[in-house]
C-alpha cells in the first residue's frame, strides 16, 4: 500500500513537477580533482580517490536542476575516449590543477582542443581552478590568461577557482552553470 | 607523429621490463603484487591504492598502461626503482618492526606516506630534529583531541596564574616533540612542552615553601593542580599543590617499568606518573590541603583517567580539529607553558568528571 503511494506520488512529481536536467561533462588532465568535486558535490564528503580509469557518473540536484554529473579519467591514454561522452552535452566543467604550472600548457593544449569539438559546441564552459588551498596556486586571473580564456569566441565561459576538499567555490560554480546552459525540461 | 608512437611504445617497453625486477614486482609501500602505477617524485613503482595516496600529497603518479612517460621519466626509474628507493627513505625502516600498511585502509596509507615521504622518518637523515620515536598515531589522536579547548578559558586562567605567580627563572622543561620552536629570548626564559609531555620532570631536589601568603596558591577544589609544572630552582615558588615532585620518578620507574611493559606507552607513562599520590619528599605546605590535592591527583594521574582519551572511547565528545596545543602556546608567548599546562589539565579534569 505504501508502495503504490510512493510510487503515485514520484509519479504526479514527475508529471507536474518537471526538473530541468542538464548533462555536464567534467575533464580535465589527471589528478586535477575531478572526482574528489563528483563525490563533494554528492554527497558532500571528501573520499579516497584512486586514479579514474573509465568513469563515474552521479547526478546532483541544484537550483532546481537535475545535473547529471559525467567524470572521465583524464590520465594520457584515456583523454581520446572523452570524444564518447560528448553527445548531448550542454556545460563543461574543466577542471585545473591551480598549482601545477609545469603542465598548465597540457591543460589548454586539451582545452582547445575540447573547445573546437563539434558536439560541445553549444555547451558552456565552466574553467573550476582547483586546489586554491595549496600554497602556491595560481590566481583565476593568472591561469584564465594562461588558459587563453580571453581569446574563446562564441561560447559562454567562467573561471571559479575554489577546492574540492573543502567545498569552496563548488555551489558558485554550480550557480553560473544553472544560469548560463540551455536547459533541456525532461 | 610515427616517431613519437614508437617512442612511447619503447618507453612502455623498457618499464614493463622494470616491473620484471623482483624489487618493483611489489609496491613499495604495501607490499601487494603487481604495482601498476609509477610515482615519479621518487621513482616508485606503486599499487593503486597508493597512487590514490601519494596524489593527497601531491605527488604526481602516472598510470603505467594509460599514461605517456618521458625519456627522463623511463631513465629516473631505470636509475631508482623500488630497490633504490628503499635504501632512501626505507633506510632504518625494519619489516620486523614496522608493519606495511594495509592498502585497503586510507587512513593508513595516509599516515605511511606522509612518515615515509613527507616527514622522512626512516631516511636516518636529520636524525636530531625528527620526531621521536614510539609516538604512534594514538598519541597524535589524542594531541589533537586535546587542543579543541576553550582557549578564552585558559588564557583567563593562565593570565590569572602568571599574576600569582612569577615565570621560573630557570624553567626546564622536558619536551617530547620538536615540531615548534619555542621563542627563546633573552626575556623569555620559559620553553614550549607539547602536550605529550605534560609533565615537568624538573630537577628539582626540594621544593621550596612558600613564604609571602599573596602567592599562595589558589585552592585545590580552583585548580585541582595549581603549583606551577616547572619549579623555579632559585625563587620561591608555589608548592601548596606539590604536584610536581616527580623526585623519585626515576627510582620508580624501574620498578615499573616490568609491571607497565604491556600498557600502550601513553598508559604506561601515565600510570608512573601516579606513583606521585604519596611524594617521597615531605608535603611542604603544611596546611590541611594536602590531602584533598593528593586526592586530586590521583585521580589525575590515574592512568584510567587519562584513558578516556583514547581514540574510541568517548570521540563524539571531542571533535578532531588539528591544530596542535603546541601552536597555541606559540601565539600565548607572553605566558609560561607550564600555567598553560596545568589550565590544561584543569580543564580536562572538569570535563573529564562529566563522563564519570
Amino acid at each position: 500500500m505504501g508502495a503504490a503511494i510512493g510510487r503515485l506520488l514520484s509519479l504526479s512529481h514527475r508529471l507536474f513537477m518537471s526538473m530541468p536536467e542538464a548533462r555536464i561533462m567534467m575533464l580535465g588532465l589527471d589528478a586535477a580533482g575531478k572526482t574528489t568535486i563528483l563525490y563533494k558535490l554528492k554527497i558532500g564528503e571528501v573520499v579516497f580517490t584512486i586514479p579514474t580509469v573509465g568513469f563515474n557518473v552521479e547526478t546532483v540536484e541544484y537550483g532546481n536542476i537535475r545535473f547529471t554529473v559525467w567524470d572521465v579519467g583524464g590520465q594520457g591514454s584515456l583523454r581520446p575516449l572523452w570524444k564518447h561522452y560528448f553527445h548531448g552535452t550542454q556545460g563543461l566543467i574543466f577542471v585545473v590543477d591551480s598549482t601545477d604550472r609545469e603542465r598548465l600548457p597540457d591543460a589548454r593544449d586539451e582545452l582547445n582542443m575540447l573547445l573546437n569539438e563539434e558536439e560541445l559546441r553549444d555547451a558552456s564552459l565552466l574553467v573550476f581552478a582547483n586546489k586554491q588551498d595549496l600554497p602556491n596556486a595560481m590566481s583565476a586571473a593568472e591561469m584564465a590568461e594562461e588558459l587563453g580564456l580571453q581569446s574563446i569566441r562564441h561560447r559562454r565561459w567562467y573561471i571559479q577557482s575554489g577546492s574540492a576538499t573543502s567545498g569552496v567555490g563548488l555551489y558558485e560554480g554550480l550557480d553560473w552553470l544553472s544560469t548560463n546552459i540551455n536547459k533541456k525540461v525532461a | 607523429m610515427a616517431s613519437r608512437v614508437k617512442e612511447d611504445e619503447r618507453n612502455e617497453r623498457i618499464i614493463r621490463g622494470l616491473l620484471k625486477l623482483p624489487a618493483n614486482k611489489r609496491c613499495i609501500n604495501c607490499n601487494n603484487l603487481g604495482p601498476q602505477y609509477v610515482c615519479t617524485n621518487f621513482s616508485t613503482f606503486v599499487c593503486t591504492n597508493c597512487s590514490g595516496a601519494h596524489r593527497e600529497f601531491t605527488h604526481r603518479v602516472k598510470s603505467i598502461s594509460m599514461a605517456k612517460f618521458t625519456a627522463q621519466e623511463v631513465t629516473a626509474l631505470q636509475e631508482g626503482g623500488n630497490e633504490r628507493a628503499r635504501e632512501i627513505f626505507f633506510k632504518e625502516w625494519d619489516a620486523h618492526r614496522n608493519a606495511y600498511p594495509d592498502s585497503s585502509n586510507a587512513d593508513k596509507l595516509r599516515n605511511f606516506i606522509k612518515h615515509v615521504y613527507v616527514e622522512r622518518r626512516y631516511t636516518g637523515e636529520r636524525s636530531t630534529d625528527r620526531p621521536p620515536r614510539g609516538r604512534d598515531d594514538k598519541d597524535e589522536y589524542s594531541e589533537n583531541r586535546r587542543s579543541d579547548g576553550n582557549w578564552d578559558q585558559l588564557i583567563h586562567q593562565s593570565q590569572m596564574e602568571t599574576r600569582a605567580i612569577d615565570p621560573p627563572p630557570q624553567a626546564k622543561t622536558v619536551s617530547a616533540t620538536n615540531n615548534i620552536a619555542s621563542p627563546e629570548g633573552p626575556s623569555e626564559q620559559t620553553k614550549v612542552a607539547s602536550a605529550v609531555s605534560l609533565i615537568d620532570f624538573s630537577e628539582d631536589p626540594e621544593p621550596t615553601v612558600s613564604a609571602a601568603p599573596s602567592q599562595q596558591a589558589p585552592t585545590p577544589r580552583q585548580h585541582p593542580v595549581s603549583a606551577p609544572a616547572s619549579h623555579p630552582v632559585n625563587s620561591p615558588s608555589v608548592s601548596g599543590g606539590d604536584w610536581a615532585s616527580f623526585d623519585a620518578f626515576g627510582q620508580q620507574q624501574t620498578q615499573q617499568s616490568s609491571s607497565s611493559a604491556s600498557a600502550n606507552p601513553l598508559e604506561s607513562a601515565l600510570a608512573q606518573l601516579s606513583f606521585s599520590e604519596t611524594p617521597p619528599v615531605p608535603n611542604s605546605s603544611a596546611n590541611g590541603q594536602s590531602s584533598v590535592v593528593d586526592q586530586s591527583q590521583s585521580l589525575l594521574f590515574d592512568a584510567s583517567f587519562w584513558n578516556i582519551r583514547q581514540p574510541g572511547v568517548n570521540s563524539n565528545a571531542y571533535p578532531r580539529n588539528f591544530s596542535s596545543p603546541t601552536f597555541s602556546c606559540c601565539l600565548y608567548t607572553g605566558i609560561s607553558f607550564s600555567y598553560d599546562c596545568q589550565s590544561t589539565r584543569n580543564q580536562w579534569y572538569s570535563r573529564g568528571s562529566i563522563f564519570y
